[in-house]
């Protein structure tokens, strides 16, 4: 079982060590060291996917991630879906299962997609699926078009982690030029790291027959690696995969099965001096009529599964080429003792160095393969002379393929270094960087064993020399001769008459050659376009193996060259990542940010209903009683703070100590009204705008010395004061001795709202006058509450006499709980962010996120008498002055008062000319039910609004359209009493 | 095996802010025992008391909660002359001790901060993001501390629970 065609000797597997696993719900056995492509070929199964669209039998094609026929998806405990059969290691309990298909990749009840293909070209969808909207059909095309389903759960065991750290000298890919580079910067000293995404490293070189310094190739692997593991400063990621290459040089790794047996994947966040991309290089297909049967396969795939998996994929196998490396290929298959029936060259003449195999294997030069025959198994190739046309067919059950050779550019691209096309490799190859990084090897376009080496150890040399280092001098190995790399372009193959929609370019996608052309003459003619109109290249392999063919076949079609076709963009990732990777440590109760003050604990206690309330905080919305509902809740809090009174934690509200010799000069710059008569102890309320003159936030500073003031700001937009401040002082006012410290957390606030607040404070004990004249409103005071040392503030934000006592947050859970033992003498209710909503729109104050939009001004909400004209300057004034010039009409503050008064409006309905479905001129910023008057209330931005108080508003609902009467925008006592008394 | 950590989440610290020309402050200051550090993002510690260089004219001082009385009195910060401005911050910052021979696993989980040993020595700290979170990183003989505004501190301590899980 399992060894049908697993060769006798050879490979990097481990036969002791057999392993079974599942596929497709049949029990199939390999062994260590395995993938499952290369276990599925060693028990002969060639049937291994469906396509995309049309549902294909397609199989396996690659040998690593540049895999584009097989997806597979893994069920049970490491469910993971759309993964290339190529990358999966097999393990013991392994269950997988094909993709794009139902019941089973032999059986798919959707090929019948097959029959209709002709009717389903590019962009069909999007042209025939419009009418009523495209949205009704899209789950059911999405679901006939397959690929694996999003697991229901998190994987069982284990866990993701991202993790940071910074390098020296990164390189990506430790193959030939990988290593050779590395024992150069290494002796050097430098903090290097290595990445490589194989089981181990080497690259192509693993398993070749091929001789280094005279011994093989493995043995130079081996002797170098363990070179490198004696030095200290290099570090090394096998199995890891960089996918990611973002600015200032950042490369963005994930590391399958790290070293910590709980972490399912690692990510790792690499910030380097130096990028080596060592990426090497990708072999492409060739376009022919049916060219995607299972048993295609990439020439070097071929060669790897002989060498390092000992697995042969075929019986009788033949190779299509248009380039030198299959020659290789057919030596190390020779040496392996596989005979190649024939090698089909589209090229006229070959070199003498790449030509002879061995006796029995034909090599048909100026040939080139039309067709294939077959149908869940390749059966035979259709081969015609280029001169003369005459064809012949050839049986096989394996055709390896091999259009040339791409560099692994994708980093680089992502890197948003530029592309060139080198016509005599007809691949594209790195040009200019833009950041600091360099390709070196296969991926700088040198494929031969030889010019990679050299090649590394001169970029090598200029590294350190650009890091300002050294390192003793080093030779180039010595190798076994190879022939040059040589290739003659073939973008496609011509055949019968149709046979461009039976050509595939992007296996992955299923896009033909006929999809190509039908882009082209529909205008889409830029490779940008026709990969949109197409989707050529997009998708989980991203084109690695077809996007040069995308690229050659528009060409051909226009008839201008590869390079003036260009390329598309390199997107990451580069492989498929799991979504838990990009998660990393976010997971669960830390998937967002989260704040506490000391009183979140006891608000939880109490029952409150917690949830973010800006900026992160975690506050209580409302405290439900037993059997209330949520509109009963908060009216029974409003109603404490309107008739007898409330507590509310004020701690997040943010938090300034401002202090220096400028210090007055910055709050002048920055408010709109003037400080500059504010006493000390005293406090005054302002608006702060950006630049473009709109309110930026609003609070009150209260003066505690010469230069030296404490500002609050609202709980949203602390941080962004505090950055706005600091960008202020640091870019625009350098000169100004002014210091800021934030001090929100410094200082926890319980506010003592409501009427009976000083009867309530007056039973805490303080060692100051509270009497409304000894302490008015805006005024501070420093002193002892129920003992504890504080400052006090009279101000409001509910429209009561209001004290907000502040203490040090070591001691705010103990005044919390003294002013609720003594509360309870007044019936004192802690109120959440709910009931302080409704007492602030009863008072009609603005709230950030509501009637301050982005939009607004202070005068739209009515507080011109904010807008100091005795000023020299403040932030936004001079944009407020223009816009205001224009004499437009502007959406300004006003109250609603519904016509039916029990009816609650949405926040943000529209408000239109008599309700009707035409542009909007206004809308509800917040209504709520109000406890003084017993209906709902609310308020809006409306164009023109004030000139319209006493008219009527039109507010347009889902389901209905409501009158309203403009009012004033505030509700409960307009002349302030309450608050000051 | 998880990593081999100890964390600690830390008493309340007494910590005082101090900003100004270091030439001034120390003459506001004027004692001789307090030695400010010689090189930016890094401390001194003495008579009981660590003194941070976390920024441009910006210093942290620290000590234990009890001799918070102290450091007010030495810095006299409620008379301190308009050009420095000295705040008692001793609420505002929770510290998490992380010690062990994994500790500096952790702290790249947490922050971006480059803490190799030649570039973030002993006595090194620098401001820096920790769990995408402002915060203070200081690495001592046997691990590291961080310090984050008090608010997060629930947060951070879930994460680090959760990394070394």
């Amino acid at each position: 079982m399992g060894t049908e065609m697993r060769l006798a000797k050879g490979g990097r597997i481990d036969r002791k060590k057999p392993i079974r696993f599942q596929f497709n719900n049949r029990f199939w056995s390999g062994f260590e060291g395995d993938t499952l492509a290369s276990a599925l070929l060693a028990n002969h199964v060639c049937l291994t996917a469906r396509s995309f669209k049309y549902h294909r039998p397609r199989g396996i094609m690659g040998v690593g991630i540049e895999e584009p026929s097989s997806l597979v998806e893994l069920v049970g405990d490491e469910s993971c879906g759309n993964l290339p059969i190529t990358t999966v290691p097999i393990k013991e309990g392994l269950k997988a299962k094909s993709v794009n298909c139902w019941p089973s990749p032999e059986r798919d009840l959707m090929s019948i997609a097959q029959l209709f293909s002709g009717l389903i070209p590019a962009a069909f969808y999007y042209k025939t699926f419009k009418w009523p909207n495209w949205h009704l059909f899209e789950p059911s095309i999405r679901r006939a078009a397959g690929l694996a389903e999003a697991p229901v759960r998190p994987i069982s065991a284990g866990h993701y982690e991202t993790r940071h750290d910074h390098y020296d000298v990164l390189i990506v890919g430790a193959g030939v030029a990988g290593l050779t580079a590395a024992l150069r910067i290494a002796s050097a000293g430098l903090r290097t790291l290595i990445v490589d995404d194989g089981p181990e490293p080497g690259g192509m070189l693993i398993g070749q027959s091929i001789e280094i310094e005279g011994s093989p190739a493995d043995q130079w692997i081996a002797g170098t690696v363990d070179e490198l593991s004696g030095y200290d400063n290099v570090a090394w990621l096998q199995n890891a995969t960089a996918w990611g290459y973002r600015e200032q040089n950042l490369v963005i790794i994930a590391e399958k099965n790290p070293d910590q047996p709980m972490l399912h994947i690692r990510t790792h966040r690499i910030r380097a001096g130096k990028v080596i991309i060592a990426t090497g290089a990708i072999e492409r297909s060739l376009v022919f009529s049916h060219n995607d049967r299972p048993g295609i396969m990439m020439s070097s795939a071929i060669g790897t599964y002989v060498t390092r998996y000992a697995v042969k994929p075929g019986n009788r196998i033949a190779l299509f080429t248009n380039n030198s490396s299959a020659y290789s290929v057919a030596r190390e298959l020779s040496v392996a003792g596989i005979k190649v029936a024939a090698i089909i060259d589209s090229r006229l003449q070959i070199g003498d160095a790449e030509g002879f195999i061995d006796d029995e294997t034909r090599i048909l030069t100026g040939h080139e393969v039309t067709t294939t025959f077959g149908r869940s198994r390749i059966r035979g190739i259709r081969v015609r002379d280029r001169t003369t046309g005459a064809s012949q067919r050839i049986d096989c059950d394996l055709l390896g393929v091999s259009g040339g050779w791409n560099p692994t550019t994708h980093l680089f691209s992502q890197s948003r270094g530029k592309l060139e096309y080198d016509s005599d490799l007809e691949a594209f190859v790195p040009g200019v960087a833009a950041q600091d990084c360099i390709c070196i090897g296969s991926a700088a376009g040198k494929f031969t064993l030889k010019s990679c080496m050299e090649d590394a150890l001169l970029n090598a040399q200029s590294v350190l020399r650009q890091l300002d280092t050294s390192a003793p001098a080093s030779l180039i190995p010595s190798c076994s001769p190879e022939p040059e790399y040589a290739i003659q372009a073939l973008w496609s193959v011509r055949g019968k008459s149709g046979y461009e929609s039976r050509s595939f370019v992007d296996i992955q996608n299923d896009v033909t050659l006929a999809d190509i052309q039908l882009a082209i003459r529909e205008g889409f003619d830029s490779v940008e376009h026709v990969k949109r109109y197409t989707t050529a290249g997009m998708g989980i392999d991203q084109g690695k193996t077809g996007n040069i063919n995308v690229i050659g076949a528009i060409s051909a079609q226009l008839g201008v060259l590869p390079q003036d076709t260009g390329t598309t963009t390199f997107r990451s990732p580069f492989v498929p990542v799991d979504f838990g990777s990009l998660a990393g440590n976010r997971e669960q109760s830390v998937s967002l940010p989260y704040r506490h003050t000391p009183i979140t604990q006891w608000n939880r206690e109490y029952g409150a209903c917690m949830y973010e309330a800006g900026a992160r905080w975690q506050r209580p919305g409302y405290y439900p009683r037993p059997g209330e509902s949520f509109q009963q809740t908060v009216n029974r809090e409003c109603e404490a703070v309107r008739y007898h009174v409330g507590i509310y934690d004020g701690s997040p509200l943010g938090k300034f100590e401002i202090k220096g010799n400028n210090a007055l000069q910055l709050i002048e710059l920055l408010y709109t009204r003037s400080f500059s008569s504010l006493k000390n102890g005293m406090g005054r309320y302002g608006i702060m705008l950006t630049d473009d003159g709109l309110i930026l936030d609003d609070g009150i500073t209260f003066k505690l010395g010469e230069n030296h003031y404490l500002m609050s700001t609202s709980t949203v937009h602390a941080d962004e004061v505090y950055r706005h401040i600091e960008m202020l002082l640091q870019i625009h006012r350098p000169q100004w001795d002014v210091r800021i410290t934030p001090v929100t957390t410094q200082w926890s606030n319980a506010t003592i709202c409501g009427p009976m607040a000083r009867e309530l404070m007056a039973a805490l004990g303080t060692d100051f006058d509270i009497d409304s004249e000894a302490f008015p409103f805006m005024t501070m005071r420093q002193g002892n509450v129920a003992g504890i040392p504080a400052r006090i503030f009279r101000v409001s934000f509910t429209g009561e006499l209001s004290f907000e006592i502040n203490v040090w947050s070591r001691h705010a859970l103990e005044l919390w709980k003294k002013i609720m033992q003594a509360g309870k003498a007044f019936d004192l209710t802690p109120i959440g962010s709910e009931a302080n909503h409704v007492l602030r729109v009863e008072k009609g104050f603005l709230s950030l996120g509501h009637e301050v939009d982005g939009t607004a001004d202070p005068y739209d909400l009515g507080m011109g008498w904010i807008m100091s004209r005795a000023k020299a300057d403040y932030l936004g004034r001079r944009a407020i002055k223009i816009r205001r010039s224009a004499e437009q009409p502007r959406r300004e503050m006003v109250g609603l008062l519904m016509d039916d008064k029990d009816k609650m409006v949405d926040e943000n309905a529209p408000i239109t000319p008599e309700g009707k479905p035409l542009p909007s001129e206004g809308f509800v910023s917040a209504c709520v039910w109000s406890v003084v008057h017993n209906r709902s209330i609310a308020l809006a931005l409306l164009s023109n609004g004030r000139n319209r108080i006493g008219q009527k508003a039109f507010i347009r609902m889902k389901q209905e359209v409501v009158q309203a009467e403009i009012v004033e925008p505030c509700f409960h006592d307009p002349e302030g009493q309450r608050l000051r008394s | 095996m998880t990593y081999r950590v100890e964390l600690l989440r830390q008493p309340v610290f007494a910590v005082i802010d101090l900003k100004g020309a270091e030439p001034d402050l120390k003459n506001w200051i004027d004692s001789p025992n307090v030695i400010f550090p010689s090189r930016p993002n890094s401390r001194t510690h003495f008579d009981g008391v660590d003194l941070f260089w976390i920024g441009e004219e910006r210093w942290l001082m620290r000590a234990d909660l009890d001799q918070e009385d102290r450091l007010m009195d030495l810095t006299r910060l409620e008379r301190a002359p308009v050009h420095i401005s000295i705040v008692l911050v001793s609420d505002a910052l929770t510290f998490f001790g992380i010690s062990g021979p994994d500790a500096d696993q952790i702290i790249k989980i947490a922050s971006p901060l480059d803490i190799h040993p030649t570039v973030f020595p002993c006595d090194s700290s620098s401001y820096t993001e920790i769990f995408g979170i402002k915060g203070l990183v200081i690495r001592n003989k046997d691990g590291f501390e961080i310090a984050v505004e008090s608010s997060y501190s629930d947060m951070i301590d879930d994460f680090l629970r959760r990394a070394t899980a």
